[in-house]
């Protein structure tokens, strides 16, 4: 469409409204107000059509019926909400405790971050539109059933208010609009169904729910065409043929009918017509019990969602108070939660771009919110009948198979990353990793049941303040020879580098350590290093679960950080590891903590841009493919400061995987699988490593030391056969930018 | 049926070697910075071996004895931890700088003090010095049947049925209660606590004793009654010098190789 038929569209249209001196805003819709309005006005030019019209229940007796089934549906709609519910009650008050003033304020805090995402992600289906195909299936079922609405409740309106807007060329239009939203509608449902018939996701297999959804829309929609055509045999085609030409399909239905007798045709009709209505009443009632309650329960949870950061945990609050720890029952997820298995239409889309689930480990994320939803509806509906008739919330239900370890297998909870592609990939905005936490939670803090591997991470948390059982090294290792470049935190520095247990335990991790603190060097930063003192900060307890051992070693580090005068808001931390930094950000101020948090690969840009740190143009020609740390990218929105300190080293080319950014893959060892046993048919880092290779690309450069270690381990076996002067290399940022900005003199440190 | 379990506290074994360092004046050990002392893990074991029997015949108490410094009550607060009833501290300045006779000689008297049980568990050593004989003294002291180094552990009629590791295989046993047993690594891992357990076993009372408390006179335990003398105590050094031997074929390596340990005498 061209700039100046929107503007003569507009013109016209309000030429239009002078002369009735009726407004048309009820027409304001805006999918199709282009459209309609522009086939309107070139209707009105070329046919005459004054009188055309039609007449709201053209051949139907005891219409009255539909009124009167219509609070009836509503009613039915809204007990099948109110009584789910009754289970969603079941949960927790949003915060612990009870439901106060406070709690619903958190609920609506944000209020225009809410907003913004119930307009784009509820009624602009932003996510779903990620995906072509489906994307464009749900558009075109979407846009029809809106249009369809506003057709029939315009006409109705138009029926019962005493100027006649449906009349004349405006009808035409009307009519126009109303045929192609119907054939869009319906081949959105052929989409659907091929879809589900022809290429299946390997996630999931439809279900009854799913043909009963798309075969009742498909039906309504087959239907209104077929009462169209014969209303158009009967009525109109003889009289005013010219009007019928402006409703399509139903035009070709009338010819398939030509041969019909008229009396015949009006039996047929009123019989369709009454087939169509009551379908369609009978369609939106399950709005009320199946997954068609997402058009109303989608927008919610969109509205609903955290504000936070996406890879911030909650904290238990008064954890010695508490009377379980962590999830092992349903009503000990919150109302939201419980809410959000209901949200769930299994797209499937979570389990696609789960990395346990590429590389064949069990876990999909979909089934274990399908699987906790099917368990609400068992258990939750009993568990809510005890209530009623006052009975222990879980009177007769000690057969039933346990919710954490039974409904939800140990393994599947183990195997989350809790990298959030599931969450970042969710239509409907489910978060999926706070519910698989709160669960490893009650394993691990409730029935210490947990792999070997994970005890004695925690053991060594414990015991050492770091998660590297059996390392030979101390906390201070890394700057052996190198000591006296290593400024002590005094307290006046305006940085403090926190090197974190990876930095200082692992050997690979320590020559990051290394680069780091030459860079800082290079480029003169005011920082310091609290040597021998450091502990864990408690990221990789809390993510095993273990939430009481985070707190205790997040509060050992505040003090420490309170008594070196780093938790201050002057000071700023500066972190190599991702998950520390995510930990610092968005965690430690429930803690306590005041103190600023940069990222190297933040920093380092500054710098650079600055000036500081200057690349030098004599470095090798080479390829670069640049892997996101999820910790770093997609939990805190930090994509672009590592690929623009990429950008700035002379002759280094960035090659792109497919799966970058907002979709990149998790190495493998988040959400504590650094220290697990991968189950499953292969490891997560191998599909990286693979991933990265297929580039083309020399080198792997990342900002996190966990995907160093893992794309490291994964070369070895992808790359098992390769020489290796022509294997994948795999640098930290800070590697690549030291060995292109520090002169050769300060490069061991 | 009611098991003692004798435990102790050392440093981590999981220490890296870097942060192991020792006073060679005062012939001790020094703390690792950062570092706390643990359970020793046998003995994390004697307490999963003695819950375990508790477990399997229904009733009874699992109890848990501890000889040292004020720390090592976190080695029986960790005991509690994992499901064991009450603790006991055998604390006394008194016992300082004693070896394993005065150490089981202590135990014993406890033992004796609280009641003999139907089992006695120890670790079949401690981590840091491995000597591995206080279980054995305590046996002889209190004149009960013993086995040592157990894999297995299991209630038979009237007793309990063992299997002890020994250098060509396994031995089974039966013995009669009340007995001694030791158990060795072989028996698996300890139960991790549940932090309800761990939150109870804070607020739980260990009862302390001393060698009074015992009936023994300070002449009798620590360094004044011990029967081993340490003459010194040191990190001793070792100089590994590594040399690659070079060839293009796997063949030319072994060559290399076989002339290498030749010229070493070794071969």
């Amino acid at each position: 469409m061209t700039k100046s038929a929107v503007k003569s569209d507009s013109d016209k249209r309000r030429t239009g409204a002078t002369s009735t001196g009726k407004r048309v805003s009820a027409l304001a819709i805006p999918a199709w107000l282009p459209l309609g309005g522009i086939l309107l006005v070139s209707g009105a030019e070329t046919v005459r059509v004054t009188g055309a019209h039609r007449e709201l229940f053209f051949n139907i007796d005891h219409f009255w019926v539909l009124y009167m089934l219509l609070p009836f549906v509503i009613g039915i709609i809204l007990y099948g909400l109110v009584r789910r519910s009754r289970v969603w009650r079941l949960g927790q008050p949003i915060v612990s405790g009870q439901i106060t003033r406070e709690s619903l304020r958190s609920a609506f805090d944000d209020l225009p971050v809410r907003l913004g995402r119930l307009v784009k992600g509820g009624g602009g289906t932003e996510r779903v539109l990620r995906d072509p195909y489906s994307g464009v299936m749900h558009l075109c079922i979407m846009s029809s059933m809106i249009v369809l609405f506003l057709v029939t409740a315009l006409l109705a309106i138009d029926d019962y208010i005493p100027v006649e807007i449906l009349v004349g060329p405006r009808y035409l239009g009307y009519s126009l609009v109303a045929d192609i939203f119907g054939l869009v509608g319906i081949i959105g449902v052929a989409m659907a169904v091929a879809h589900r018939w022809v290429r299946p996701r390997t996630a999931w297999l439809p279900t009854w729910e799913d043909w009963l959804i798309l075969g009742g829309l498909g039906m309504l929609l087959i239907t209104g065409f077929i009462v169209e055509g014969l209303r158009i045999h009967t009525s109109e085609i003889d009289v005013n043929p010219e009007w019928s030409y402006w409703s399509p399909v139903g035009y070709v239905v009338a010819l398939m009918f030509s041969g019909v007798k008229i009396s015949a045709a009006l039996d047929i009709h009123t019989t369709f017509w009454w087939i169509h209505m009551i379908g369609a009443l009978s369609w939106i009632s399950l709005l009320g019990y199946s997954k068609l309650n997402h058009l109303v329960l989608a927008p919610a949870n969109a509205f609903l969602k955290r504000t936070s950061a996406p890879g911030k945990l909650d904290m238990i609050e008064n954890i010695e108070q508490q009377e379980h720890f962590g999830v092992s029952q349903l009503e000990h997820f919150s109302m939201k939660q419980l809410f959000e298995l209901d949200v769930c239409v299994r797209c499937g889309r979570c389990t696609d771009n789960c990395p346990a689930d590429i590389a064949g480990q069990p876990l999909s994320p979909m089934h274990i919110i399908q699987d906790l939803k099917s368990y609400a509806t068992a258990v939750g509906e009993r568990k809510v009948a005890n209530l009623v008739q006052g009975h222990d919330l879980n009177f007769g239900l000690d057969d039933e198979a346990p919710m954490v370890g039974g409904v939800v297998r140990d393994e599947s909870l183990w195997a989350c990353r809790t990298c959030g592609a599931c969450v970042e990939a969710c239509p409907v905005f489910i978060e999926h990793v706070p519910t698989i936490v709160d669960m490893r939670r009650s394993l691990v803090m409730e029935e210490a049941r947990m792999p070997d591997t994970v005890q004695g991470t925690l053991e060594t948390l414990e015991r050492q303040g770091h998660p590297w059982r059996g390392t030979p090294y101390t906390r201070d290792s890394w700057m052996e020879g190198i000591e006296d470049q290593v400024p002590e935190w005094t307290g006046e520095q305006d940085y403090l580098y926190f090197v974190g247990c990876t930095g200082a335990f692992v050997d690979r991790a320590q020559e990051i350590t290394r680069s780091v603190v030459s860079l800082l060097r290079e480029a003169d930063v005011s920082f310091g290093v609290i040597k021998g003192m450091e502990s864990c900060n408690g990221d990789p307890a809390r993510r095993l679960g273990h939430e009481y051992l985070y707190q205790i070693l997040a509060e050992g580090l505040i003090e420490l950080f309170n008594e070196t005068g780093v938790n201050d808001e002057q000071k700023t931390v500066i972190t190599h590891c991702p998950h520390c930094f995510n930990t610092f950000l968005n965690e430690y101020p429930d803690m306590g903590a005041k103190f600023q948090v940069i990222h190297h690969t933040q920093l380092l840009e500054q710098l650079v841009d600055a000036g500081r740190l200057v690349p030098r143009g004599d470095g090798p020609e080479q390829t670069i493919t640049y892997h996101d740390s999820c910790y770093l990218g997609r939990h805190n929105d930090i994509f672009e400061a590592p690929r623009r300190i990429l950008e700035q080293v002379p002759n280094v080319t960035l090659i792109e995987m497919p799966r970058n950014r907002e979709q990149g893959l998790c190495c493998g060892a988040g959400g504590g699988n650094m220290w697990m046993e991968e189950q499953g048919k292969s490891r997560v880092n191998e599909v990286r490593v693979e991933e990265a290779v297929a580039t083309g690309a020399e080198s792997a450069c990342t900002a996190c030391p966990f995907c160093v270690q893992m794309f490291d381990s994964g070369i070895g076996t992808v790359q098992l056969d390769v020489e290796d002067d022509d294997k994948l290399k795999v640098l930290d940022v800070a590697e690549l930018l030291q060995a292109a900005a520090v002169s050769e003199g300060q490069s061991d440190a | 049926m009611d098991v003692i379990v004798c435990v102790k506290q050392i440093p981590d074994p999981e220490t890296p070697a870097a942060a192991f360092k020792v006073d060679e004046q005062a012939m001790q050990v020094l703390p690792a910075q950062g570092i706390s002392p643990v359970i020793s893990p046998f003995d994390a074991q004697a307490v999963e071996a003695a819950l375990r029997i508790k477990d399997a015949s229904g009733e009874g108490s699992v109890n848990i004895i501890s000889l040292g410094p004020d720390s090592a009550r976190d080695a029986i607060k960790h005991s509690l931890a994992m499901g064991a009833d009450e603790g006991y501290h055998l604390k006394d300045d008194a016992f300082d700088g004693g070896d394993a006779w005065t150490t089981a000689l202590a135990l014993s008297k406890a033992i004796q003090h609280l009641g003999v049980p139907d089992v006695l568990i120890f670790g079949r050593q401690a981590a840091d010095w491995d000597q591995g004989t206080v279980g054995s003294i305590v046996a002889e002291l209190l004149d009960l049947p013993s086995a040592t180094v157990l894999r297995a552990v299991e209630l038979s009629d009237g007793g309990i049925t063992v299997s002890r590791v020994v250098a060509d295989g396994f031995e089974n046993i039966d013995l009669p209660t009340p007995c001694v047993l030791t158990i060795s690594n072989e028996f698996g891992d300890p139960r991790y606590p549940q932090l309800r357990q761990i939150m109870q076993a804070a607020r739980k009372q260990v009862t302390e004793l001393t060698a009074a408390d015992l009936g023994l006179d300070a002449s009798e335990v620590g360094s004044a009654g011990a029967r081993v003398q340490m003459h010194s105590l040191f990190q001793p050094t070792s100089d590994v010098e590594v040399e690659i031997i070079e060839g293009d074929t796997p063949e030319e390596k072994a060559a290399g190789l076989v002339n290498a340990l030749r010229e070493a005498k070794i071969l």
